[in-house]
């Protein structure tokens, strides 16, 4: 017993110094992804939070201030969720996390994302709507959700995203009306398929978008 | 540049070290304040007269938790039973004979703590749950224990407030809670434990001030507050209490400063204010907590100097300044804190020179100074700092050589050092230094000779020496660095080719040979290769063609072969490196077609392939890219037109097909119409479309369905203006008819105007035909065509006319037949 907690005592004192060093935010928001998947093949085990900064982790791209530009990560086999920390990388361009087992919500935090041009969650497990704040990614060139099973409506404040040159959600559980106004009027069919409650486009002007659909 | 150096990881080893070092100090303060009381007081236990009632109600107060428990957990206690607790695991009974110890720490219990009810006669001395999973709250009937002396439920997941009535154990004096998820207040009541020497509430929620009731914690030795969401200010008589040794409030949201007061006398052996939100200078008073040993002041927005008072702590082992915003230059005191490890400064903004007194620490074994403004030479005295593990110096202005001597002993790890000006050789390694597993050199002037200059780095993880004046050929014995996942040498001036060794490095994910003056082939057998995520040589000096076993690379991400003098052809291989997203072989001699397995990269975002001389069309595969972003394919001898594939890659941002021989319409995509002149210049005078200055095409340059349709339009109209002319023309003769005499019209006929032919009365020049043939007499036979026989018809005096009888039968298939007309003009001749 006496030795026992001597050791945690010892332990405490020891998690002074070992803590990473906490300037280095981004590789903490990384961290906080690793710690929350599975990860079945080992494509994080470079990933050490004690380096000051995570830019010679594999699978991690950064610009010449050593700031977090891509993350690609996909087809790795990680299972889990993703962690609302990610949104703090704030010169991310690319997240790319597609074609793994990843669950749960898309957090909302990844509308913080302010650099991002490319979101790429297509076919995992992700459930959840879609949430509103990825409009304010005002980047965004390339949303791909498809493949996942989110639910509820798309939000109509994605059509602010003027940037946007692709969107795929085909293949989730949306519900709800196209939205056609904005950077959505140029989306064909193609987007949206295998959505059994999605209704076709919505009539613009005639009427309230949320009068049709089912998304009881 | 991408960088990061080492900073913070001790290895195993140094943390058994550190581990001894302190479990010496710290073991006599914790022993006699608080160990001792509870286990050496006999006269305590001998208190209990021990019957068989007691012993049964305490053993049925045990079971009756037992028996909430699930049924796995019921089986960890599974020695649980009978009527004699004293026998049970993890049960301590005194010497009176009843319950004194409950230890069942770490043996996987879960469940929850609900049914525990102290409210029978126990006598706890000493309470462990530790290391579990039990869950739900601490009940509140904990306070009846009053002779409890410990209580240690760390490492669980319980989930409560901290109950009032835990102020109630006047006896204890460890309380350990940590790493639960109690939220709520630390209770006002706590500063009644008055017997209370270590308190540990780190890694939970919890959300108070800190009480000011802990002034009265006379006793009070360790306290650990740190990871909460604790906010206020801390109360001033904290820092005097004349026994505390250990302090810790790292991350929480306290907003506070240094009290001015804390150097006030003082017991502190372990200070820590790791992102604490803290800000303006370190107080120079905190020189006057002499007994010091670890100072960690991390994470704040410390600003100014770093206080010369530092030097009046001549306990310190460990210094950590980083990250703040620290300025001006280090303290030459630093350097006479001869007990001092590990020194962490970096990520500040100091300058000035490295003080020769850091030279002179005695064993330092981390020191870390990365991310400064340091500038001028490493200090000599630093080439006898021969017991560094962690040698951290990068992002700084330092200039001259590296020290030297600092491989020696054998135990540095980590030399990270890049984007400085360092210049000369290399520090001389021995022949094995097994020690090391990072080396990052990158960014600086160092010269010297691969070959010569490294030894053996049997454990080496990562190496990158990039941007230097290395010269010379790889290391052949990096081939036995079998750990190795990172070779990073680019922009040098290495040469020789690359051998067959790399082969052996079977965890290598990065090879970045880029931007040297490499020669030779690539190897044939990359067999061990096969984790490689990125192999970057480009701008290198290589002529083989690449060979098809690049096709092994199924894991890569970015290959990039470009500015070298690959020939030969593209390897349908290479479509199965399906993980690509950057494909660069541009600028070499690639003379081939563009291969169609080019397809099956369908995560390529980036693919250059300009400067070559591939021939013929643009596959058509190319448009199942449809993540594609860049797309470069200028300045080859592409030919043909552009696939309409093109209209699926929605997502191209960037293209150039300028300098090939392309033709016909461009495909209407977004790229194009937002392309520059330039991405489409010089290519055949057939290629049209939407790219501004270059020319419009016809209609079909648009989509298929649009070409029938424009196409159609055309026929229609062009059938139009044919038939309204032949309406007119009949008209126009018709009225003429009227006003001529016979002999005039003959006359038109005979001025070989054939429309006056096909257009005149048949009947009349049938008898003139009959009249000059006599009938159609085989004197005038010219020969035979397909549809009938030719005879010569003589007209007029100076014109003949071949006139064709057409058989019967045909007459009515033949009429408007071009091939009829085609004979017809044949004969105008004879």
């Amino acid at each position: 017993m006496a030795i026992c907690l001597l050791f945690h005592l010892a332990l405490l004192m020891l998690s002074s110094s070992l803590a990473p060093t906490h300037a280095n935010l981004e590789g903490e928001a990384l961290y906080a992804l690793r710690r929350a998947v599975k990860d079945p093949d080992g494509v994080l085990e470079s990933w050490d939070p004690t380096l000051v900064d995570p830019c010679t982790w594999f699978h991690v791209t950064c610009d010449g201030d050593n700031r977090v530009t891509r993350l690609d990560l996909g087809n790795a086999k990680l299972s889990g969720s993703l962690v609302p920390e990610l949104g703090k990388l704030e010169r991310l361009q690319y997240l790319e996390l597609y074609m793994n087992h990843l669950e749960g919500p898309i957090p909302k935090e990844l509308g913080g994302l302010k650099s991002l041009v490319s979101l790429d969650l297509y076919r995992n497990n992700h459930t959840g709507s879609i949430p509103a704040s990825l409009s304010k990614l005002s980047n965004l060139k390339f949303l791909r959700l498809n493949g996942n099973r989110l639910s509820g409506r798309i939000p109509r404040e994605l059509t602010k995203l003027g940037n946007l040159k692709i969107l795929d959600v085909s293949n989730n559980d949306l519900c709800g009306t196209i939205p056609t106004s904005g950077s959505f009027s140029k989306f064909s069919e193609e987007s949206y398929v295998n959505n059994p409650r999605l209704e076709g486009p919505e009539l613009m002007g005639f009427v309230r978008y949320d009068t049709g659909g089912s998304c009881d | 540049m991408v960088t990061s150096i080492v900073s913070d990881k001790p290895p195993s080893n140094f943390v058994s070290l550190k581990l001894s070092a302190y479990i010496s100090t710290i073991a006599s303060i914790v022993f006699t304040l608080s160990l001792v009381p509870a286990f050496a007081s006999p006269a305590y236990f001998g208190a209990q007269a021990s019957n068989g009632t007691a012993k049964r109600e305490e053993a049925q107060f045990l079971l009756e938790w037992k028996s909430s428990l699930d049924n796995y957990n019921q089986a960890v206690l599974s020695s649980w039973r009978g009527h004699d607790p004293c026998t049970w695991r993890g049960i301590g009974c005194g010497s009176s004979g009843s319950v004194s110890e409950l230890n069942i720490s770490n043996i996987g219990l879960g469940g929850s703590l609900r049914k525990l009810n102290f409210t029978a006669p126990l006598n706890l001395v000493s309470l462990n749950l530790s290391v579990n999973s039990l869950c739900g709250p601490i009940p509140s009937s904990i306070g009846n224990l009053s002779k409890l002396s410990t209580m240690s439920i760390f490492n669980n997941s319980l989930s409560s407030t901290i109950p009032l009535e835990i102020s109630k154990l006047s006896s204890l004096s460890i309380l350990y809670l940590d790493g639960n998820h109690l939220h709520g207040t630390i209770p006002e009541e706590i500063g009644m434990m008055h017997s209370l020497s270590n308190l540990s509430l780190y890694d939970n929620n919890l959300t108070s001030q800190i009480p000011t009731s802990m002034r009265n914690l006379s006793i009070l030795t360790f306290l650990a507050l740190g990871q909460n969401n604790l906010i206020g200010s801390v109360p001033r008589e904290i820092y005097t209490l004349s026994s505390l040794a250990f302090l810790s409030l790292r991350i929480n949201k306290l907003t506070d400063s240094i009290p001015l007061s804390i150097g006030n006398p003082s017991n502190l052996n372990v200070l820590n204010f790791q992102q604490y939100f803290l800000s303006g200078p370190i107080p120079r008073e905190i020189g006057r907590l002499k007994p010091l040993s670890r100072l960690t002041l991390s994470g704040n927005n410390f600003r100014g100097p770093i206080p010369v008072s530092i030097g009046n702590l001549t306990s310190l082992a460990l210094l950590v300044l980083a990250p703040n915003n620290l300025s001006n230059s280090i303290p030459e005191e630093v350097g006479t804190l001869r007990h001092l490890k590990e020194l962490r400064l970096s990520q500040n903004s100091l300058n000035g020179s490295i003080s020769r007194s850091i030279g002179k620490l005695i064993n330092p074994s981390v020191p870390s100074l990365h991310y400064n403004h340091l500038s001028g030479f490493i200090p000599d005295e630093m080439n006898n700092l021969r017991t560094l593990r962690h040698f951290s110096i990068g992002e700084n202005n330092l200039i001259g050589r590296l020290p030297d001597n600092i491989y020696l002993e054998g135990l540095l790890q980590n030399f990270t050092a890049p984007n400085n000006h360092f210049d000369g050789p290399l520090p001389k390694s021995p022949k094995n230094c097994s020690s090391l597993l990072r080396i990052r050199l990158d960014g600086n002037q160092l010269m010297g000779n691969l070959t010569e200059d490294f030894g053996a780095y049997p454990n080496l993880k990562y190496i990158d020496l990039s941007h230097n004046q290395f010269y010379g050929e790889l290391c052949s014995k990096w081939g036995c660095s079998h750990n190795l996942t990172s070779l990073r040498i680019s922009s040098n001036n290495i040469s020789g080719g690359i051998h067959p060794w790399i082969g052996n490095l079977t965890r290598l994910r990065v090879l970045d040979l880029s931007s040297n003056y490499i020669t030779g082939r690539l190897p044939r057998e990359p067999r061990g290769l096969t984790s490689l995520l990125e192999l970057d040589l480009r701008d290198n000096k290589i002529s083989s063609n690449i060979p098809p076993e690049i096709g092994h690379f199924r894991t890569a991400m970015k290959l990039n072969l470009g500015g070298n003098k690959f020939g030969g052809l593209i390897p349908p291989q290479l479509g199965q490196c399906r993980s690509l997203w950057i494909l660069n072989l541009s600028n070499n001699e690639i003379r081939a077609d563009t291969p169609t397995d080019i397809g099956n990269l369908q995560f390529l975002s980036d693919l250059d392939l300009s400067h070559n001389f591939l021939v013929g069309k643009i596959p058509q595969s190319i448009g199942k890219l449809t993540i594609l972003e860049v797309l470069n394919l200028s300045q080859n001898s592409l030919s043909g037109f552009i696939p309409q594939t093109f209209n699926n890659m929605l997502g191209l941002v960037s293209l150039n097909i300028s300098h090939n021989y392309l033709e016909d319409p461009i495909p209407n995509i977004e790229a194009f119409r937002d392309a520059p002149y330039s991405a489409v210049a010089s290519n055949k005078a057939g290629l049209c479309g939407v790219v501004a200055g270059l020319k419009n095409c016809s209609e079909r340059a648009y989509s298929e369905k649009g070409n029938k349709f424009m196409i159609l339009v055309i026929l229609l109209i062009v059938s139009f203006i044919l038939l309204t002319s032949l309406f007119t023309g009949v008209i126009l003769l018709a009225c003429q008819r009227v006003k001529s005499t016979e002999q005039d019209l003959l006359e038109a006929q005979v001025r070989g105007d054939a429309f006056a032919i096909w257009g005149y009365d048949g009947k009349m020049v049938y008898e003139n035909i009959i009249k000059a043939t006599e009938g159609f007499n085989s004197k005038y036979y010219v020969g035979e065509g397909g549809y009938g026989v030719i005879y010569k018809a003589k007209l007029s005096a100076n014109q003949a006319f071949a006139v064709k009888k057409i058989h019967a039968s045909q007459e009515d298939d033949i009429f408007g037949s071009m091939s009829l007309e085609w004979e017809v003009n044949a004969l105008a001749n004879i």
